[in-house]
Parts: C-alpha cells; sequence; structure tokens
C-alpha cells in the first residue's frame, strides 16, 4: 500500500514456496499453496485437523516429496530431496511424535547421527559442552546423562529442540508442539520460543489453538483443506477472524448458554475420597450434587485428583470412602456397566487409551461399554444388524466424517474420533454425563460442534459433570463451577460472576473458601453468593 | 474412499500372501542347498517328497493325519494372539489335555461310543484350559508375564506327565513308558468311515473335521459373540476396556483356557485315532512348539492356519517316507526347513511392514 514507507521495501523472504501441490491416494493434501517466512519471524501455520499443515512442513523438510511447485531459499530456487539436504540449508523440524531413543541418554540423542569426532575417535565430552552451551542459550538447565525414558514429555520436546539446534538450524519447524503439553510446560515453551527469536533464528510453528498462535506469531498464515486460505501480521486480525478463515463460516467462539432450569437432584455424593497404592489421598473428602439441567465444572490445573473423582465415579477405580446416590439409588463403586445401566454417561479424558479402540470398526467403538446392553446383544450373541444400523444413524446426526462404518477408528482424524465417543455417550439418552475434557486436542469446528451438543443436553434437563483444564471453556459452559487443587474443593463459583483470574488463584491453592461452606454450596445447600 | 480400500488390499496381500510364500520358498532353496551338500539333488528329492504326499489319496490322508495336530497347537496361538496374549505353553498344555483325555478313555471303559470320545475330547480341552488359565491366572494376580510362566508351566508339565504316567499309568512290563489303551468307546473313526471315496487303512481321522469346526466355532465367537467383543477389546486395548466395564482379569483367564484347551485336544489325533491307541510322551514332543510357527506361519487365521498346518503335514509325511528312497539325506531336514520358515517369515514381514510405510509416506 501507498502509505506504507515504514521501510524502504519488505524484506525479501528467507523461504518461498510457490504453487505447492502435492497428492496423497484420494486426498489433495497440498493444492497450490503459496507460502513464505521472513528471516527471525515466529510464523503460525494454523489450519483443522487434515488442512495439510504438516504435509506442507515434511515437503520443505524434505520428507515428502512434492508433485509440482518450486521452494526458493533466499530467492533462489533449490531442490530438498531429503531432510539432509534441509539441514544444509539450516531447517530444522521437531515433530509431532517425538523421535527420541528412549533408553540412550540426552547426549547420545542428540548428537546421534551429527556426533563430533576427531580422527575418527568419538568426541562425547565435546558434544555434552555444546549441548549445555545451547541450552543455557535459550535459558534452561538440562542433564546431558539423563536417559530419555527418565524425562517428562515437556523435557523431551526440548531435547528435541536442542537436536535441532545442535544442527545448527535458523529455522525451526515445531509441528503441534504444545499439543502434549501441560499449560506450565505451554508457558516455557513461549519463553524458550522467544529467546530463539532473539536469537535471531525463524521459527514456523503449527497449531491449531489460536490462542497460542495470538500470543506468539508475529504472522501466520491459514489452511484449510489443502489450501492457503491467507496470511495476515498478527496485529491486524483477530481471533475470530482466524477461526472463521480455518472453518470456512462463521464460528461462535462463544457458546450460547440460556438460562438454566434446574430440575430435581439428580446425584448426590458425600465425602468422596480416593487413596492412591501408597495410602496417599489423592481425591480427599469432596461432596457436591448436580440437578438436572445443571453443568457442575470442575476446573483445576491436570494432576490434582480430577482423573481419579471420575474414574472412581464411573467404575473404573473404586473410592475407599464415601458415598454415591443417583435419584435414591446407592451407586457407590459401581461397575461401569451398573453406571450405565442407571443411564450416567462417560467421555472420559484420554480419548485413544480409555474411549476408544482405535482397532475396532467405527460401529464396534460406537457399542463399547453398551454392548451388554438389550438393544446390542442378547445372552450370547451381539445383534450385528441393530449396530451398524444405530451406529450409522449416529454417524449421520453427528456429521462423523469417515468413509464407512466398517472403518477402522485409527484412520479418523482426532476431532471425529472425539465426536464418535461423544455420539455414543449422547445416542445412549443418559440423564447425566461426565465430560472429561471434551475438547481436548480437537480443532474449532469439532469444539462448536461438541460444546453445542452438551448445552442441548443441559437444555433438556440433563445434568453435566465437566472437568476441564481450558478455563474458557469451564466458564462459558458450567452453571457452577467447583475448583480443584490436591483433591480438594478450594471453592465454589457461579459460573457468572467469576473469572479467569480468580479461579485460577483458587486453582494454584493460594487462596481458599471456608471448607464447611464449600460442602454446603457443592451440596446446594445454601446458595452461591453467601 | 477407494484408495483406503486399495491400501488395505495391498497390505493384506503383502502380508498375508506374499510373506508367507516368499518365507516358505527361501526355506525350500536353503533346504536345497543343504541337501545339495549332501550329494543329492534337491529337485529330485523335493518332487519325491511331492509325490509321496499328493500322488495318491492315501498320501494325502497320511499327510492330513500328520497336520491335525499342529492345526490345534496353532489355533491354541492364534486364539490368545487375538487378545493380545502369548501363549508360548501350547507344548505343556498338549500334554496335560493328552494324559487328560487318555486317562478318561482307559477309565470309564464301560461307556459306548461317542459318549467315551465326546468325553475324552473334553477331558482334553478341560486339562489344556486349566494349564492354560494358570499363566493367566499368574498374569492378571500377579503380573507375571505370560510368555515365562508358559514356558516354565511346559517343563512342569513334562515332568509331571512322565511322572504320573511311569509311576501311576504304567505297567512296569511294559518297557515303554504308556498309559493303558483308552477303550474302542473312545475310538475316533478314521475319514474313510466319513468320507467314502477317502482311502481305508490310513490315520487320518475326524479329529481333522473337529479341527475345522472348531476353527469355524472360534471365528463365530471372536466376531459374533459378546464374549469375543470382549476378548477382543481386551486383547487391544485393555485400558479402554476397563473403561468399558469389561471384566479384564476374568477375560484374560478365560482366554488363556480357551487357548490351552485347544492345545489339549492336539494329542486326540495319535490317541484316539488309528494307532497304538495309549498315551506315548515321547511321540508327541515339539507339536505345541512347532504350533508357534504354524500359527504365526497361517497370519492366525483360520484358513491360514489349516494351509500352514498341511504344510508342515507335508514336510513330516514327506520326511518319513522319502528317506527310502534317500537314505544319506536325514529326515532332520525338515525340522530345518521349519526353522527357517519361521525366521524368514518375521524377517519378511518386517521388511514388507516398511515397504509399506515408505509406500504411504511417499503417497
Ligand atoms: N502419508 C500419507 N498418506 C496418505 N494420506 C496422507 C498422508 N499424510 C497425510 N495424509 C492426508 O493428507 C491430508 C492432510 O494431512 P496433514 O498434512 O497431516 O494435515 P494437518 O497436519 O493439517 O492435520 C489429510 O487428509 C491426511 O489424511
Ligand atoms: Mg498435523
Amino acid at each position: 500500500m501507498a502509505e506504507n514507507t515504514r521501510s524502504e521495501k519488505a524484506p525479501d523472504p528467507l523461504i518461498r514456496m510457490e504453487g505447492i501441490t502435492k497428492r496423497f491416494p484420494g486426498v489433495l493434501a497440498s493444492d497450490s499453496v503459496d507460502f513464505s517466512v521472513q528471516e527471525g519471524e515466529i510464523h503460525a501455520l494454523v489450519g483443522e485437523n487434515g488442512a495439510g499443515k504438516t504435509t506442507l512442513m515434511k515437503i520443505l523438510y524434505g520428507i515428502y516429496s512434492k508433485d509440482t511447485g518450486q521452494i526458493y531459499f533466499e530467492d533462489e530456487p533449490v531442490d530438498i530431496e531429503d531432510p539432509k539436504a534441509a539441514n544444509e540449508f539450516g531447517i530444522g523440524m521437531v515433530h509431532q511424535h517425538f523421535m527420541l531413543v528412549p533408553p540412550l541418554s540426552v547426549v547420545d540423542n542428540i548428537t546421534l547421527g551429527s556426533e563430533i569426532a576427531h580422527r575418527g575417535i568419538l568426541d562425547r565430552e565435546e558434544g555434552k559442552k555444546r549441548i549445555q552451551e545451547l541450552a543455557s542459550d535459550i535459558g534452561f538447565d538440562i542433564d546431558p546423562e539423563a536417559r530419555i525414558e527418565e524425562l517428562s514429555v515437556g523435557v523431551r520436546q526440548r531435547i528435541e529442540i536442542l537436536k535441532v539446534l545442535f544442527r545448527e538450524a535458523e529455522v525451526l519447524i515445531l509441528d503441534e508442539p504444545t499439543a502434549v503439553l501441560t499449560p506450565q510446560e505451554v508457558e516455557s515453551l513461549y519463553e524458550i520460543l522467544n529467546n530463539l527469536q532473539e536469537q535471531g533464528k525463524t521459527i514456523i510453528f503449527i497449531t491449531h489453538k489460536l490462542n497460542e498462535v495470538m500470543d506468539l506469531a508475529d504472522r501466520v498464515t491459514v489452511m484449510r483443506d489443502g489450501k492457503e486460505v491467507g496470511t495476515k501480521e498478527i496485529e491486524n486480525t483477530s481471533k475470530k477472524e482466524l477461526a472463521n478463515m480455518m472453518v470456512g463460516r462463521e464460528v461462535l467462539l462463544r457458546v450460547e448458554k440460556k438460562e438454566a432450569e434446574l430440575g430435581e437432584e439428580l446425584i448426590r455424593t458425600e465425602n468422596l475420597t480416593v487413596t492412591n497404592d501408597e495410602g496417599k489421598e489423592i481425591v480427599n473428602d469432596i461432596s457436591f450434587s448436580i440437578q438436572e439441567g445443571e453443568v457442575f465444572g470442575i476446573a483445576g490445573v491436570q494432576g490434582n485428583g480430577q482423573t481419579e473423582l471420575i474414574e472412581a465415579l464411573t467404575g473404573i477405580d473404586e473410592f475407599s470412602s464415601g458415598t454415591v446416590e443417583v435419584q435414591e439409588s446407592d451407586l457407590t463403586n459401581a461397575d461401569g456397566r451398573e453406571i450405565r445401566e442407571e443411564g450416567i454417561g462417560h467421555i472420559p479424558e484420554d480419548r485413544l487409551d480409555r474411549g476408544m479402540i482405535t482397532d475396532f470398526t467405527v460401529t464396534e467403538n460406537f457399542v463399547l461399554g453398551y454392548h451388554t446392553f438389550e438393544r446390542y446383544s442378547n445372552r450370547l450373541f451381539l445383534k450385528l444388524r441393530e449396530m451398524d444400523a444405530h451406529a450409522e444413524e449416529a454417524v449421520e446426526e453427528f456429521d462423523i466424517k469417515t468413509p464407512s462404518i466398517k472403518t477402522l477408528a485409527e484412520s479418523l482424524s482426532g476431532g471425529n474420533q472425539q465426536k464418535l465417543i461423544v455420539a455414543r455417550e449422547l445416542s445412549q439418552q443418559p440423564k447425566l454425563l461426565v465430560a472429561a475434557q471434551p475438547t481436548r486436542g480437537i480443532d474449532v469446528g469439532a469444539i462448536e460442534f461438541v460444546h453445542e451438543r452438551l448445552m442441548e443436553e443441559r437444555a433438556r434437563g440433563k445434568g453435566l459433570l465437566l472437568v476441564s483444564s481450558e478455563l474458557d471453556e469451564i466458564i462459558s459452559l458450567s452453571d457452577r463451577i467447583a475448583v480443584i487443587y490436591e483433591g480438594e474443593f478450594t471453592g465454589i463459583f457461579d459460573a457468572d460472576e467469576t473469572s479467569k483470574e480468580e479461579l485460577g488463584v483458587y486453582m494454584t491453592g493460594s487462596k481458599r473458601q471456608d471448607e464447611e461452606k464449600v460442602r454446603r454450596k457443592a451440596l446446594n445447600q445454601v446458595s452461591l453468593r453467601e | 474412499m477407494k484408495s483406503e480400500r486399495r491400501s488395505e488390499l495391498l497390505f493384506n496381500v503383502l502380508m498375508n500372501g506374499v510373506a508367507p510364500i516368499v518365507a516358505i520358498l527361501i526355506a525350500f532353496a536353503i533346504g536345497g542347498i543343504v541337501i545339495i551338500s549332501l550329494g543329492t539333488n534337491p529337485l529330485a528329492f523335493f518332487s519325491r517328497m511331492f509325490s509321496l504326499n499328493f500322488g495318491t489319496l492315501r498320501g494325502v490322508s497320511q499327510m492330513i493325519y500328520r497336520a491335525t495336530p499342529y492345526f490345534f497347537t496353532a489355533m491354541a496361538l492364534s486364539f490368545a494372539f487375538k487378545a493380545g496374549l502369548f501363549n508360548i505353553g501350547a507344548e505343556g498344555q498338549m500334554f496335560i489335555g493328552g494324559l487328560a483325555l487318555a486317562w478318561v478313555g482307559f477309565t470309564f471303559t464301560w461307556l459306548p461310543f461317542p459318549i467315551l470320545f465326546v468325553l475324552c475330547l473334553i477331558a482334553g480341552f478341560l486339562g489344556g484350559a486349566l494349564w492354560g488359565a494358570i499363566p493367566g491366572y499368574l498374569k492378571v494376580k500377579r503380573g507375571a508375564h505370560e510368555v515365562i510362566t508358559t514356558i516354565m508351566l511346559n517343563f512342569i508339565a513334562i515332568a509331571l506327565v512322565q511322572y504320573l504316567v511311569q509311576n501311576h499309568f504304567m505297567n512296569p512290563e511294559w518297557g515303554i513308558p504308556h498309559t493303558p489303551s483308552v477303550a474302542e468307546g473312545a475310538y475316533a473313526p478314521s475319514l474313510d468311515k466319513i468320507i467314502p471315496w477317502f482311502p481305508s487303512g490310513t490315520r487320518a481321522n475326524i479329529m481333522f473335521l473337529v479341527a475345522i469346526i472348531l476353527a469355524g466355532l472360534t471365528l463365530v465367537l471372536l466376531n459374533r459373540t459378546k464374549l469375543g467383543y470382549e476378548i477382543r477389546a481386551t486383547g487391544l486395548n485393555p485400558n479402554s476396556a476397563e473403561y468399558a466395564g469389561i471384566n479384564i482379569s476374568s477375560r484374560t483367564v478365560m482366554t488363556m483356557a480357551i487357548s490351552g484347551g485347544f492345545a489339549g485336544m492336539a494329542t486326540a489325533n495319535f490317541i484316539l485315532g488309528p494307532g497304538s491307541h495309549y498315551f506315548l510322551k515321547s511321540e508327541y514332543g515339539g507339536i505345541g512348539f512347532s504350533g508357534i510357527a504354524v500359527g504365526l506361519l497361517g497370519r492366525n487365521n483360520p484358513l491360514g492356519i489349516i494351509l500352514a498346518a498341511i504344510l508342515f503335514g507335508f514336510l513330516e509325511n514327506g520326511a518319513l517316507g522319502v528317506q527310502l528312497y534317500f537314505p544319506n539325506v536325514p529326515r532332520q531336514i525338515v525340522e530345518i526347513m521349519q526353522a527357517i520358515i519361521l525366521i524368514v517369515l518375521v524377517i519378511v514381514l518386517e521388511l514388507a511392514r516398511k515397504f509399506l510405510k515408505r509406500l504411504q509416506k511417499r503417497g
């Protein structure tokens, strides 16, 4: 534009990809995509699952070959045939799934393939020194002799980053680096990336979380269905705009929540305690009740007892003491089958390792947990026809994108796997739904869908126990919110009258409401205002 | 989504078709080299073997007789596999089941056919099931890995059977330790009694059909029943099975029991079929272990297992007959080939998997 005289001219991009097309059998993963990166910027690449982000970056990194198109490096047309060639251009990539050797040490993992040697003799100490320097340059400590298998996911990711830096990369591609991290780990990743930028590195950052884009990036490129939809400066865009670009239509980032219409008490739990193998209380004396038409949210940092509470409630684990009553019937430590028969559905937090069996078909997953119900089996045999028919209906109704109901669940995208689980639980018309992290790791469109369905259930007078570490989600969906910290409720709030900041304070245990009051509020014995 | 189906087809063809066949061909090639080094023409050797097996219906019948027990022990492996368990204990389960069925056969001698015959099979199944359930139980209660416990239980079974036969069931005058003979009511009818055009006077018997029927039932069990659904769920992902309210402990024990039960019936072919009609331990050694190879070669699918078992029957029956013609080739050549098949198969499968991955990557 004419008035833009900030600099003489925009700097030439460091990397330019032009007209990149890549076809996989049956999908056009990249459809003449243009993409360019400036030296020294943090460039976010966003899009829903399957948009083609990973494919585009794997082409840049030489893992996939492109069908057509051209890559320019500092304006020179280049051929990047394999990752080795990419390394020579100073391009490194941290993959979505880590590629470390668990029994080997940090040094050995990082130097693997780029060992420092003098006259053919491995110089391990030299490598170690360089690694420590690199690590302290970007602001973290590392034990170079620790074995990978002893390290947390967050630390492993740092090792992956170091591995790339060790190869003297100037351009770092990170594929959904935050997907596997806890909120705290995300914070320290931000710090690392900012430090890297200060050192003059260029960063390409794949994600589908818009908050991260707004927090971190200088520019953002949006992809949808293999096409590039647009590139924006962060100052000139908004979450709302990006979400619309990603999905290709208006997206509601805020959930529409109607006035609550509360009915009878659905579930009442008192003094619930879960102890682990060492006898430590993971859930400590928790009581609450949920009414028809109410969403009871539990907010908290992961690992404060939420998982254990829910698993004991739904028959996977057991309470060591306490009672659970669902409309007069005692369901304390009932097994999974009794829980389901009583009309309690459960969307577990771990989609792949609880919620489904990836080697089962869509149909088989659709009846998981309900396979013993009269609808789907008699004493011996499964009712395969009914199973298929119901799965077919659910795929239709919940808009699950799958080639067929005979497809293995592993080949569905994360969002569609989650929809399948939601479809299964809601199709049984539970009166109480326990939903843990119901939108974790799925894209904007699917999140919107899940939120809408949950709110529909609430409107129908169903009860909902919602556990989430996304505070936005908790606040926008819940009626009452309990904050859990080290297995105890530290406060109870009215969702309309609290804020992320307030919940945050209680989540770290720095503040607590009076214990007896919390209990009575959680049990609905006194109003929240008191 | 045609491409998906195409790549699934490719996967099946490569893993379940090409890989086993390549393994077999390589085994024959290596076997051939060994035979050449013994100064014999391998083509003559193998073609003699082929005509001994397939040249006459009698040959076919003998081959089936030799194949039948492998069919049972291979099913034991494959069934456990479906539930994510690696049952290496078919050998021990076979011995315990075999002694149990012989015991019923020589104890309840007054019972008529087919009652005694069926009771013997049940006893064989239960004996093997018991021996299979123990490692299942140890896994569930103590977390002991079934590979270790099934191997250990093999040794215990062998010693136990030996002890029981020598000290309780054997007449010291017999010289070779074996049990008394089963009563006539326990005899398994030979195949020519059932299939009219089958040659008489061979030892192929109804146990071959029993195996096929069991394989069919297994398919129904796994794919159409609630129990099968739970067994597969437990095998594929115990955490998700637990979420689904499935009692994974009981399913694990049950799977190991059924698996052991199949192995327990393996020796019915020898004991109840035409022949000596008593339990003779030394005659069955290795059939349980070979079942592992047969199961893997058959890619854990019933049709594949029949073919693989027949191949093993072919080799074994051929080895017995071909000695007359080529006395300088020891019959252990066959065991070498069986081992090579297994080793090569594992390698080829891994290569095929890598190849498919590369293919996927390149699009
Ligand atoms: N190796 C592959 N073989 C076949 N299809 C693939 C392969 N990799 C990706 N795809 C397909 O290409 C599309 C884009 O995938 P991907 O680049 O992984 O998306 P994203 O990273 O944006 O989630 C998807 O439809 C995916 O199924
Ligand atoms: Mg991706």
